[in-house]
């Protein structure tokens, strides 16, 4: 049996796995399919429900990544053999030993063009709640003239929760990272007043009902539940939003500056075959068990983390990856248990792990900032 | 507006709808509107005579066509059992007595409905069992399922044919949309059911744009574009409702008023788009004296204006609330000016 364990997906389920098998001192490949570690956090300004910066949560996850190989630009373009000898062969030709694997290649965002009621790609002032994010990092939210916006409407659920797009599932992050960005936008534009059509609020982790709480009574943050119908376009950009209160069960319409439309995740299973992974009917993988093999597919030796089975947060994601780490470890384990002529030499770190304690929590908490 | 992401959502929509110089696109069975037969009847009338004088169709119609019996079925008088057995008779018709195998209707609604029972019959094989029988069992006649667009199970609209022979009209157009403002209203039967069978799709829909477009108009958005005209088969039966109606109308005049005052012309492609939108300005002139002046015609009505047919002999237009003389003037149609607008609309 070889040492190696394949990383597949460099965002932070895959770094946080990474990082923690090498603490247990195995040897990791990553391959990352971009030329930048971080997925789709890189993109992020601010994280809910603390505000930490994103930038802060890669650069400490790419700190525990010494003595990784990381292969970027890169992807995974066939798998054979079996745990623990797999050999994984790369887009770019090179063909690598793993005793495991770990797919965690995470999500895509739902392309908002399929709302077609809604605009994108087609009024200039439709836009994603992923180029809000841009603007916000930039300190510079603007229409599409170059004007701060004096009004703007963030609708929840687009592309989650919608029979009509085949994606019957919550994205889970969307309700809270819309108050979080709508607390950003108050701090840039105090003036601007801020609509958000909701089907309900799952602001679900510890935190973030304070985080919706804050956005009203500090921010004067306004959620309205109501559903959209259609966006329409005036000549000066602004956009006619036609929509229903469904508390009051009346049409209503709203003239916003601009409309931010808050994408949910797809999953991404562009292994499914190459690594022989089953897919739910949600588009994202299947574990093996929902409650218990949470990060074990049905085929043996591969594993699976982060939002790659699901929507997750952040914190969720690394957390994820961590208990994958330990999936794999124990994975390993038995193995070696079961051929006691295996090299049991290089699993000494994880020994002194269990014996070290809490030696990997290092940060010291950090109140929030509402 | 982006006019490339516009672009992009027509090309996610598009029905191959046969043109006139395709081996296919020459013969159409066709299903006359009950709507428009009783309230607009020129604008069929023009639609058949560009069909057949100006692209050369072989238009086929049956003495046995009924009603597809839509409006029955919208306003809860018949079951869906009638009217798939109501559409497969049409079809058997068409297809067993007059040898086509392309057929469009001129109604938005009767194309809706006949889509829905292809659909139902794609999706449950048992509905078209079940239809199948009753059509032989009642009428002794053989079932056959028309393949229009792509040679998937569809009937198509009259505009879809329009569309889809747009540069072959333009080309033989004496006038130009040149300078002209316009806009569409499609009709939610045409696209709002189902958006895949719209040609463009039901939030952007290209059908009309396109004949516009050919033509030379300078196509205009506005923010109540997708406002409903408000017709609805309910309140415009029942006197009481049809504030509703006027209501819808005047939002959406309203609306175009604020974005694009200079635009007089709306093209239309249902029958009760066509009617109401234009019916309700003289309502709308009467109770609040207001005037929009918004000419409301449709695919054929304009096409036959730019090839050069009579505006009030032969493409109905001496029906209209709004007079169509401004938008003649506009485009650079001639009419007698010798006559009184009362006397042009009496040309028989
Ligand atoms: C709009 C938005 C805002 C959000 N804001 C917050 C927030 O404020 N706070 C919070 O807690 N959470 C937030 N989230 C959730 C957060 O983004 C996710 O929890 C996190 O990105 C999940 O990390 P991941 O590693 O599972 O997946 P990803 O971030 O998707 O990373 C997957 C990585 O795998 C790579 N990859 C994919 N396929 C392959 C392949 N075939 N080969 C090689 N590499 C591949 C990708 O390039 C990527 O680098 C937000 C989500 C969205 C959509
Ligand atoms: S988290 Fe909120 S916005 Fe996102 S899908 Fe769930 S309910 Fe909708």
């Amino acid at each position: 049996m070889n040492k190696n364990i394949v990383v597949i997906g460099g965002g932070v389920a895959g770094m946080a796995a990474a990082g923690k098998l090498r603490e247990f001192g195995y040897e990791v490949t990553l391959i990352e399919k971009e030329k930048e570690l971080g997925g789709n956090v890189k993109n992020w300004y601010k994280v809910f429900p603390d505000f930490t910066d994103a930038a802060e949560i890669i650069n400490k996850l790419k700190g525990e990544l010494k003595g990784i190989r990381v292969i970027n630009n890169a992807t995974v373009t066939q798998i054979n053999g079996v745990a623990p000898n797999f050999e994984v062969i790369t887009s770019t030709g090179e063909k690598i030993d793993a005793a495991s694997i770990l797919v965690a290649t995470g999500f895509k965002p739902f392309n908002a063009a399929l709302k077609e009621e809604y605009g994108y790609g087609i009024y200039n002032n439709s836009i994603t709640s992923i180029e809000l994010d841009a603007m916000l990092k930039q300190h510079q939210v603007q229409t599409a003239s170059g004007k701060p916006p004096q009004k703007i409407a963030m609708i929840h659920c687009v592309g989650s929760r919608d029979q009509q797009v085949n994606n019957n599932y919550c994205s889970r992050v969307c309700c809270t990272n819309t108050v979080k960005v709508a607390i950003e936008i108050k701090e840039q534009i105090p003036d601007c007043e801020i609509y958000c059509l909701y089907m309900d609020i799952r602001v679900f982790g510890r935190g973030y009902e304070e985080l919706y709480r804050t956005s009203q009574e500090k921010f004067g943050v306004q959620f309205i539940r109501g559903r959209l119908s259609e966006a329409g376009e005036k000549t000066d950009g602004s956009l006619l939003l036609r929509l229903e209160d469904t508390l009051t069960a009346k049409p209503m319409r709203l003239t916003v500056d601009m409309l931010v439309l808050m994408v949910g995740m797809v999953g991404n299973t562009e292994l499914a075959e190459i690594a022989d992974l089953k897919v739910g009917c949600d588009r994202f993988y299947t574990t093996a068990h929902e409650q218990y093999s949470n990060n074990n597919s049905e085929k043996k030796g591969i594993f699976l983390a982060g939002t790659a089975t699901g929507p997750k947060a952040i914190m969720e994601s690394i957390t994820d990856g961590r208990s994958a780490a330990a999936e794999i470890a124990a994975f390993l384990h038995s193995f070696t248990l079961e051929n006691m002529s295996c090299d049991l030499s290089f699993r000494q770190p994880f020994a002194s792990m269990i014996a070290g304690g809490n030696q990997f929590c290092n940060t010291p908490p950090q109140p929030s900032p509402y | 507006m982006k006019l490339a992401g516009k672009v992009k959502a027509w090309e996610k929509h598009q029905k191959a709808v046969p043109s006139v110089d395709e081996p296919n696109g020459k013969v159409w069975g066709c299903f006359r509107s009950c709507f428009l037969q009783s309230a607009a009847p020129y604008t069929e009338g023009i639609a058949y005579k560009i069909l057949k004088n100006d692209l050369g169709m072989d238009l086929r119609e049956a003495p046995g066509h009924t009603s597809c019996g839509a409006i029955g079925y919208h306003g809860d008088v018949s079951n869906l059992e009638t009217q798939m057995v109501v559409a497969a008779r049409n079809f058997s018709v068409a297809h067993y007595e007059l040898g086509v195998n392309n057929l469009f209707s001129f109604c938005v609604t009767s194309f809706a409905n006949y889509t829905e029972v292809i659909k139902l019959w794609e999706e449950e094989p048992e509905l078209k069992e079940y239809t199948e029988k009753m059509l032989k069992e009642t009428t002794g006649r053989e079932f056959w399922i028309p393949r229009v667009s792509g040679g998937r199970p569809s009937v198509v609209h009259a505009s879809d044919v329009f569309f889809a022979n747009r540069h072959f009209l333009a080309a033989k157009a004496k006038y130009s949309l040149k300078g002209v403002k316009a806009t569409d209203h499609v009709g939610c039967h045409y696209a709002k059911i189902f958006p895949e069978e719209s040609m463009g799709g039901a939030e952007f829909p290209q059908v009309l744009v396109g004949i516009l477009e050919a033509f030379g108009a300078e196509v205009v958005d506005y923010p109540e574009r997708r406002h409903c005209c408000g017709m609805g088969f309910r309140q415009c039966a029942f006197p009481e409702n049809r504030d509703y109606t006027a209501g819808s109308v005047y939002k959406k005049l309203q609306s175009l008023k604020e974005a694009h005052p200079d635009c007089k012309l709306i093209l239309t492609n249902c029958p009760g788009c066509t009617v109401f939108l234009d019916a309700e300005q003289g309502t709308i002139k009467e109770v609040l004296e207001e005037e929009f002046n918004v000419s409301i015609l449709d695919y054929a009505q304009l096409t036959g204006l730019l090839l050069g047919y009579d505006p009030f002999k032969d493409c109905g237009l001496n029906a209209k609330a709004v007079a169509i003389e401004p938008l003649l003037d506009q485009i650079g149609i001639p009419y007698d000016k010798s006559k009184t607008a009362e006397q042009r609309r009496r040309p028989f």
